[in-house]
């Protein structure tokens, strides 16, 4: 009797069984046969306006057209605007257009719609966080503080449709990659308004450049296709005629098997993976490096012992093995720093780079003549740093080096990412130890990595790092126009950073993609923004097998 | 009986109140501001507008008054801080249902072969295949839903390619199948060791005794007899199953790219996006007590003897 | 009313399935050691249970070597003679770490669960036992906190602890500061599963008090003048620990798979110091790459699970002898 029961339930498992078999299926989008379709996974963009934070490069690029391209190549060319002057001084920048240009709902694009762009990005109402990348502009700090409030006084100016004229304060020679970056580029303010909050959303989006946002499922997927009137530099390259980025919650982390199922055409690999797919004969050909113009960072607080002195400094860069760091504990997914800025800015300087040598002796030696030999007499010293995959590893991985080289246990700190953000800027005031961070070069200039974490007028103290000589020297460099002059003063300066060590350099960010083999045409930027997909191929190429 | 669902009913008042007070106050002291995501700290202007322009710039209390006069009055939770032009409500509407369909899944499949272990189980006690299904229940216990979903992927999507690794295409499509057996492996492990408990329980029953008695087939008496009575236990512990599954399912969403409200709930935490931390928990709050009450007043029904005592 | 109270509330205790047990008498304590050790699977799993602590107690000894050992020279080998587990992503020795891991997963779900007791059980008896408007209000209480969602709650708690606890000064905070430390910054998750989880014992409790509360043992005690204190420390406490001590059984894993998942979220223990938690969620990221990583503590982890299991089965049936015989 209870046989019968067992099989009775057995036979029930089976037809659940077979029931869930029968709905699989194999796995695939829906395709149109006759468009070429990319797909690529993407974080869920927070935003697609150029004042706000938390978009893609690549949507943005895609969607909107700057005046100029400043990240494809080390020198910035053409685009929507088709030559430039500037003025001998350096302060007056007249662009004039190229002819034709259209929006995706195919109203003109002038002169005026950049300037108006430009303007709202200032506006205080707008509250935009790139606000300060347009404070170069003449009047445009005091117009976004709200100290002056007439449009009129601001360095802009438009005097037919297809010229616009701006002034700026002083000689800013980066000015241009400034003008390059996504910040700069061009939005419908007439829309703005009329749609509010929903502009963004498709059918309400419109854009400038050579793809318009069709669709956009959020958290699914997004999905460009040609803007019809687009009619700038890459009107007949765009071999793509329906790009779709796959939404997901962790695009950096979560895509690889996505792209191993074939339901994306490129995906970015985490460190994790890297040993894997380097032996996988299939995919060991499709790894694509691709340094990124930052540096992950330790902060040290210059005014705190045991800080304050250098050669506990040099001692804690000396005992750092980087190569291991980079090659090893994080899989070569990094390149070792040489330098405290990476290769792609001008200041990067491995020659004079005291503080980048590994060195254990010299390290113990130097951590000795400070008056800790051995460590002994160190005092308590805490590192603090968010609490995300990346800078555990890396943290626990120093803490044994230091221990190792140099005897001293420093404490590790992590903090929830929220709470590192406040931590930081509490840091203003406070004192500190040692703190983790990133500096991504947002333009491809050696500001970024200076005068951006040294200058004490930076809203930011990070490591109160405050020689004379050294700020006068950024400061100089900064307005310097002649480009030879001013790489070479950026050398100088990064030679006292490199040997004064009050930030140190652990590795140079990047990326690595992996993309199909019928993936080709794809941009390595200079700056921060990492990989472009031009979407223009040869002809006779298919993007989908 | 009416009396009873009057009050509990009118209870939800007091204890959304509650649960909306202490949210609202804990991720209020919780360091960490909306504002500067990408770690460089915003100008001091720009910080202060964006204050205004949500509130954040008034005392605490007169805050949370106005939230709640808000929510009282238009049940309006705001926009998300972070999400530009994404009002609170309208997103958890157009989530939940997503959320809920997988919960529903994940319960069906749990209890379909949460039920089926069971049963196996108990028909011969401390047999192999008894021990067997105990182990696959704790292996169900046992196994993290991330891993569940991750293995999955790799199982089915990658290697195999029988299923894609993710995405969401409503409820009929093949992508819903990973999500579910990920997330009811747990209660379906629960479900399995309960009924099977349930069932040994109901086999020594003085009624179970008068109808083999009577001279009912052994199938008969398990069909029409025991598991009717073993089952009502077993729907209670699924009422709160699909409680944990819904408001658990935040990892398997994120891992399977799924519009739920789990994944949108954690990145909400990090990035301090108050107003959806906090319509989040009060929407699965209301869950949590609809649920508990559907399972008592299901108790109530299915069990005569309560009315009675 | 009061007992169609009490059945309508008990679901909750269903899910770890007590059953209403028996006053338990001193003589009987011999027999439910002999009905326990009659249970093979029970006895098996308590050994286990048993040397899997004093392992992890006498970590310095019994592991090969210290959780934090770094080794650049042997990054993510695979099981060797030498490292039987093999090494995790800094060349740490993984079957060290497990042992460590099994220290900070044991010691927290153990004082988790004793938080949970020493909040649920006082509460529980003195709203079973005082009835009246005590009960009223305790229960109402216990009915709003039901309805916090608790891994929501728990990471919002996790959340403001982790952001607060490193930074607060003063005696209090600097004292649960250290506190922190000793568990490897796992506190706040003691504090919040306290938080959520005492409700459940406290309604077991409750359930319990509100049936011996009645029984004769308890009326003859108050007969003869027993004070109140009395009554609910010698009769009555005795009585109700038995259906707690299976709902810990039961909520140990459950406390060590919400670590898990918490450090998956990255929020869980700080490192260097290993959780089993820890070591998934990083086992699972890399399990493509190093499967290894992921096998040795899922494994050792299923296998604690199952014992804990069948150890509460064991205790049930040997507390409750209507459960035997199956």
């Amino acid at each position: 009797m209870k046989n019968t029961l067992s099989r009775y339930s057995a036979l029930m498992l089976v037809v659940l069984f077979s029931l869930v078999l029968m709905t699989l299926a194999p796995a695939s989008f829906a395709q149109d046969d006759d468009l070429v379709v990319f797909r690529q996974p993407a974080n869920e963009p927070d935003s697609l306006d150029p004042a706000q934070g938390g978009f893609g490069y690549q949507e943005m690029f895609s969607l909107y057209e700057p005046l100029v391209d400043a990240y494809s190549s080390a020198e910035v060319t053409p685009l929507a605007a088709e030559s430039w002057e500037v003025s001998d001084d350096g302060t007056v920048y007249t662009f004039t257009l190229r002819e034709g240009l259209q929006w995706s709902d195919g109203e003109p694009v002038t002169a005026e719609d950049y300037r108006q762009s430009f303007l709202r990005q200032l506006n205080p109402a707008t509250a935009s966080y790139s606000v300060e990348e347009f404070y170069p502009i003449l009047n445009g700090q005091a117009f976004s503080t709200g100290e002056i409030t007439d449009p009129e006084l601001v360095g802009l100016s438009a005097p037919d449709d297809l010229t616009l004229i701006i002034e700026l304060v002083e000689p800013t020679p980066f000015f241009l990659s400034y003008l390059g970056n996504s910040n700069y580029l061009p939005v419908r303010v007439d829309l703005i308004e009329e749609y509010g909050d929903q502009w963004m959303e498709a059918g309400n989006h419109v854009g400038n450049g050579p793809y318009m946002l069709t669709q956009w499922d959020h958290d699914q997927l997004m999905v460009f296709e040609k803007n019809p009137f687009y009619t700038g530099i890459w009107q007949d390259n765009r071999f793509v005629d329906r790009i779709e980025f796959v939404l997901m919650a962790d695009a950096w982390n979560q895509a690889v098997p996505a792209f191993e199922a074939g339901e994306v055409d490129a995906a970015i690999a985490p460190a994790s993976e890297l040993p894997r797919l380097l032996d996988d004969p299939e995919y060991a050909d499709m790894i694509n490096p691709v340094p990124i113009a930052g540096s992950v960072i330790l902060i040290m607080d210059t005014d705190n012992a045991p800080t304050d002195n250098v050669l506990v400094r040099q001692a804690l860069s000396l005992a750092i093995d980087r190569e291991v760091l980079a090659n090893s504990v994080l899989r070569g997914a990094f390149a070792p720093a040489v330098s405290l800025s990476p290769p792609q800015l001008a200041s990067h300087n491995p020659d004079e780079a005291f503080g980048y040598q590994y060195d254990p002796e010299l390290a113990a030696s130097l951590l000795a003549e400070a008056g800790y030999p051995g460590g002994e007499g160190f005092p308590e010293f805490e590192v603090t740093y968010w609490s995300v995959d990346r800078a555990q590893l890396v943290m626990q991985a120093l803490q044994a080096m230091w221990s190792s080289t140099l005897g001293i246990d420093v404490i590790l700190n992590p903090l929830e990412p929220g709470a590192m953000r406040d931590w930081r800027i509490s840091r203003n005031e406070q004192s500190y130890n040692m703190q983790y961070g990133l500096n991504w070069a947002g333009i491809q200039d050696a500001s970024q990595f200076h005068n951006a974490l040294f200058d004490p007028d930076n809203s930011l103290k990070r490591s109160r790092f405050d020689d004379a000589d050294y700020v006068e020297l950024i400061r100089t460099a900064l307005v310097e126009i002649d480009p030879v002059a001013r790489a070479e003063m950026y050398q100088q300066a990064e030679a006292i950073i490199n040997e004064q060590v009050p930030i140190i350099s652990l590795f140079y960010e990047g990326q690595t993609w992996l993309t199909r083999p019928y993936v080709e045409n794809f941009v390595e930027t200079t700056t921060s923004v990492g990989l472009i997909f031009r979407y223009a191929q040869p002809p006779g190429l298919q993007i989908n097998e | 009986m009416t009396g009873y669902v009057v009050r509990r009913v009118l209870l939800i008042i007091p204890t959304l109140l509650a649960v909306f007070t202490i949210t609202f106050f804990l991720m209020h002291a919780t360091p960490g501001s909306p504002w500067d995501e990408t770690g460089r700290p915003l100008p001091i202007n720009v910080v202060e507008t964006l204050n205004e322009k949500y509130g954040l710039d008034k005392p605490i209390w007169e805050q949370y008054g106005i939230f709640l006069w808000g929510i009282v009055t238009q049940g309006d939770l705001g926009e998300s801080y972070i999400r530009q032009g994404q009002n609170v409500r309208d997103v958890l509407i157009d989530r939940f249902p997503v959320s809920l369909q997988l919960g529903l899944y994940a319960m069906g499949f749990a209890l379909i072969f949460g039920i089926i272990l069971g049963v196996i189980g108990s028909i011969k006690p401390n047999s192999l295949l008894d021990n067997f299904t105990t182990f696959l229940s704790v292996i169900g216990i046992s196994t993290p839903n991330y891993v569940a979903a991750t293995l999955m992927v790799i199982l089915f999507a990658v290697w195999l390619n029988w299923l894609p690794t993710g995405g969401w295409d409503g409820a009929l499509s093949n992508r819903v199948i990973i999500p579910v057996i990920a997330l009811g492996l747990g209660p379906m492990a629960i479900i399995a060791r309960y009924t099977r408990s349930s069932v040994l329980e109901s086999l020594s029953q003085e009624y179970v005794r008068t109808a083999r008695s009577k001279g009912l087939s052994e199938r008969r008496v398990f069909i029409s007899h025991v598991l009717p009575n073993a089952l009502i236990s077993v729907i209670t512990v699924a009422g709160i199953g699909l409680v944990d599954v819904v408001t658990g399912s935040f990892f398997v969403e994120s891992i399977l790219n799924i519009p739920g409200i789990g994944r949108y709930f954690v990145t909400s935490v990090t990035a301090r996006d108050y107003p959806v931390i906090i319509g989040t928990t009060l929407l699965y709050a209301t869950l949590v007590i609809i649920m508990n009450l559907v399972i008592d007043l299901a108790y109530t029904v299915l069990d005569p003897r309560i009315r009675y005592n | 009313m009061e007992n169609q109270q009490k059945i309508l509330t008990s679901h909750k205790e269903t899910v770890i399935s007590i059953e209403e047990s028996l006053p338990i008498y001193r003589s009987q304590s011999k027999q439910m050691l002999r009905r326990f050790a009659k249970n093979r699977a029970s006895v098996i799993s308590a050994i286990f249970i048993f040397l899997l602590a004093i392992t992890a107690i006498f970590a310095p000894l019994t592991a090969p070597s210290g959780y934090d050992e770094v080794d650049f020279a042997a990054i993510t080998q695979p099981p060797s003679a030498e490292h039987l587990f093999g090494t995790d992503a800094l060349g740490r020795d993984v079957l060290s770490r497990l042992i460590y891991g099994a220290r900070v997963s044991l010691m927290v779900s153990i004082m988790a669960q004793l938080v949970i007791v020493l909040i649920g059980v006082p509460v529980g008896i003195i709203s079973g036992y005082s009835g009246g408007w005590v009960d009223i209000v305790i229960q109402r209480i216990v009915d709003t906190l039901y309805a916090f969602p608790s891994l929501l709650f728990i990471i919002i708690v996790m959340t403001y602890l982790q952001g607060t606890l490193q930074e607060s000064e003063g005696v209090i905070a600097t004292a649960l500061s250290a506190l922190n430390e000793s568990t490897g910054g796992l506190l706040g998750v003691l504090i919040a599963l306290g938080l959520v989880f005492w409700l459940t014992v406290s309604r077991i409790v409750r359930g319990e008090v509100l049936s011996i509360k009645e029984k004769e043992f308890v009326l003859a005690a108050r007969a003869i003048g027993g004070t109140h204190r009395h009554l609910m420390f010698r009769h009555i406490l005795p009585n109700v620990m038995a259906p707690v001590l299976v709902a810990v059984t039961f909520g140990i894993p459950n406390v060590i798979m919400l670590e898990a998942g918490l450090s998956y979220l990255g929020l869980g223990t700080r490192p260097p110091v290993p959780s089993w938690g820890l070591m998934i969620a990083e086992g699972v990221r890399n399990f493509r790459s190093f499967p290894h990583l992921l096998i040795a503590p899922g494994l050792t982890l299923s296998l604690t699970l199952l014992a804990f299991n069948y150890l509460g089965d064991g205790i049930r049936e040997a507390l409750d002898p209507s459960m035997r015989g199956k």
